[in-house]
């Protein structure tokens, strides 16, 4: 109990850019127990509460960021020069995102002290789909999405999978999700985009038949169903 | 209003108020000022704005007025030009829009009936909206955007493409839908620039003309579709509309019932319109749209049986994509919610929805001993 005061006492510190070198290396060496993951977490939150910037996503991607940052996969070839030098804002500002259908590049995290929850943050906001597996378990994980054609080579890692909550749910948090960039397959891209037509219509019809709502559907792929 | 009442400052404003709700009702064009203080017989009589005037206009002039000229619409790094026609003529409205670049999409709306055209493909009628209730085919039920929702506010003026332009700032009150930004055209109060901006003020999405003509007499020949052979209908008979009570019966194995949305933001209200699923066979997918009269976002809920479901956020522009699973009876369901508001709404909205299992009963059967599915 007395160590784990003092963890947290130390990651409190580190947090503030207040710790010394001794502390943080004790800090690092510490296994992550989920406790004190949960405290960076609170204390993160707490952080970006009093600099004033509203926290618009809890997600918990902790697990995922450190899973990714582990076994960086293969850089996929970069859609454009100008998405590829972009360096993600430590910020909760959403960067921009990559379209769906396009590759998805896995950025290179900029790795700080400890900043691991402002990086991971911005890493939040990049296309995250992942898929679930049915409630069987999350050990049927690799063999599932495996036979889901994936653009970019990832690693899986079924560890990572979450157990389900008791009431069957699947875990909120994203944290149960495998490596962040991810490309959905074929069949999820082109749901997706008939859900980013539809919508397009339906805001066009709710705002007096502005067009902007028309002009979005720009880039999107035209869905598959004819006129009926 | 986003004065600060302190007490002290009520009482003391309360007889000048008073003075001058007395002053506008009985003189003047309105000073756009709500009163504040309301006896009991007398009910608070709330003047329309100029800001919210100009918005009015806006509106009015998008549907009534005839122009054609290009915009350009861009979201990040990505903009595209896009061509327009919008004609009124005896009281209907006909719009062509082509996308230049890229693709050429083309977009042709009579009315309320909006059709989708890619070259090499079928024409493709996008999602028909009904309308249910007495106000149906008018669009008077396009309000406002509401004062407790939005700050609306006069921001100055311009000039966007030759024409002078007047600002108007539509500020969220809350973090759960976006601001907005319009550059209005004085003299007619067609938009003709536009942006949207999240919290930190940053521009998430623009639109704005770079050549525009109004009040010129659109040919029926200026509306001819590109991708489409000239003289061949539009298929505008063959797709009727649905009545209203047909609709409901294709919600499909009652998933129109099964699902709820526990949580909604303020001003949001479920759009009146019912949609027709215009779609492939077999997807069994419910649709509901929600609306405070800017922002929308649109709730799609389907049965995706073993299939894995994608799960996560995806953001393109103002347009904001997030979808979770909810596991029933052994099928996957998924939830998404598109729209052109905060990831915190689309995610609250998403979570808050609550499914339920299939009824075992047969919905035909039981003549009511048992109590209803909740």
């Amino acid at each position: 109990m007395n160590d784990d005061l003092k963890a947290r006492e130390t990651l409190s510190a580190v947090l503030d850019d207040e710790a010394n070198e001794l502390e943080l290396a004790r800090l690092l060496k510490q296994p992550l127990a989920p406790e004190l993951l949960a405290a960076m977490r609170r204390y993160q939150s707490v952080r970006t509460v009093l600099a004033g910037q509203r926290q618009v996503a809890t997600f918990d991607i902790s697990a995922r960021v450190a899973a990714a940052l582990q076994n960086e996969p293969l850089p996929a070839p970069r859609t454009s020069a100008a998405e590829a030098d972009q360096a993600p804002p430590a910020s909760v500002a959403q960067p921009k995102q990559p379209r769906p259908g396009e590759q998805v590049t896995p950025r290179k995290a900029r790795w700080q002290l400890l900043g691991g929850a402002a990086v991971a943050a911005s890493v939040a906001f990049a296309v995250m789909f992942s898929a679930h597996t049915p409630q069987t378990g999350s050990m049927e994980a690799p063999a599932q999405l495996a036979q889901v054609p994936a653009v970019a080579p990832v690693q899986i890692y079924p560890e990572q999978l979450q157990s389900r909550a008791p009431n069957g749910q699947p875990m909120a948090s994203l944290a149960s999700a495998p490596v962040a960039e991810r490309s959905m397959d074929e069949e999820q891209l082109r749901r997706l985009n008939e859900y980013l037509i539809r919508h397009a219509e339906h805001a066009a019809r709710s705002n007096g038949q502005a067009v902007v709502p028309f002009a979005r559907m720009a880039g999107f792929e035209a869905s598959q169903h004819s006129q009926r | 209003m986003t004065v600060p009442f302190t007490p002290a400052r009520c009482r003391a404003l309360t007889g000048f108020w008073l003075l001058l709700g007395v002053l506008s009702t009985l003189c003047l064009p309105s000073l756009g000022i709500a009163e504040t203080s309301a006896s009991q017989e007398e009910t608070p009589v709330l003047q329309e704005t100029e800001a919210e005037s100009w918005l009015r206009k806006m509106a009015e002039a998008r549907r009534t007025q005839s122009y054609e000229g290009i915009f350009v619409y861009g979201r990040g790094d990505e903009v595209s030009s896009i061509q327009i026609q919008h004609r009124y003529k005896d009281g209907s409205e006909q719009e062509r829009l082509l996308h230049l670049d890229g693709e050429k999409r083309e977009i042709m709306r009579e009315g309320n009936r909006v059709f989708c055209v890619l070259p090499g493909k079928e024409v493709m009628e996008l999602e028909q909206s009904l309308p249910s209730g007495p106000f149906s085919g008018l669009d008077a039920d396009h309000p406002l955007p509401s004062r407790d929702q939005y700050h609306m506010t006069l921001a100055g003026v311009g000039r966007v493409a030759g024409f002078d332009a007047v600002k108007v700032a539509v500020t969220a009150r809350d973090e759960y839908r976006h601001s907005y930004l319009l550059w209005l055209d004085r003299r007619t109060a067609l938009p003709l620039k536009s942006l949207v901006l999240d919290k930190q003020g940053e521009v998430l999405e623009r639109m704005q003309y770079t050549s525009l003509e109004v009040g010129k007499a659109i040919a029926d020949s200026d509306l001819k579709l590109e991708n489409w052979p000239r003289g061949k209908p539009l298929p505008y008979s063959e797709a009727r509309p649905a009545a209203a009570a047909e609709v409901e019966e294709e919600a499909q194995d009652g998933l129109r019932q099964r699902w709820k949305l526990q949580w909604l933001p303020e001003g949001f209200k479920k759009s009146p319109y019912q949609i027709k699923r215009v779609a492939a066979d077999g997807v069994k997918v419910d649709t509901a749209v929600y609306s405070d009269g800017l922002s929308a976002f649109s709730v799609f809920v389907e049965d995706l049986g073993s299939e894995p479901v994608p799960h996560g956020v995806s953001q393109l522009g103002a347009t904001i994509a997030y979808s979770r699973m909810e596991v029933v009876d052994g099928s996957n369901y998924m939830i998404t919610v598109v729209g052109e508001v905060p990831l915190v709404t689309a995610r609250q909205v998403a979570d808050s929805i609550q499914l339920q299992a299939e009824s075992p009963r047969q919905p035909s059967v039981d003549a009511g001993a048992e109590p209803g599915n909740p």
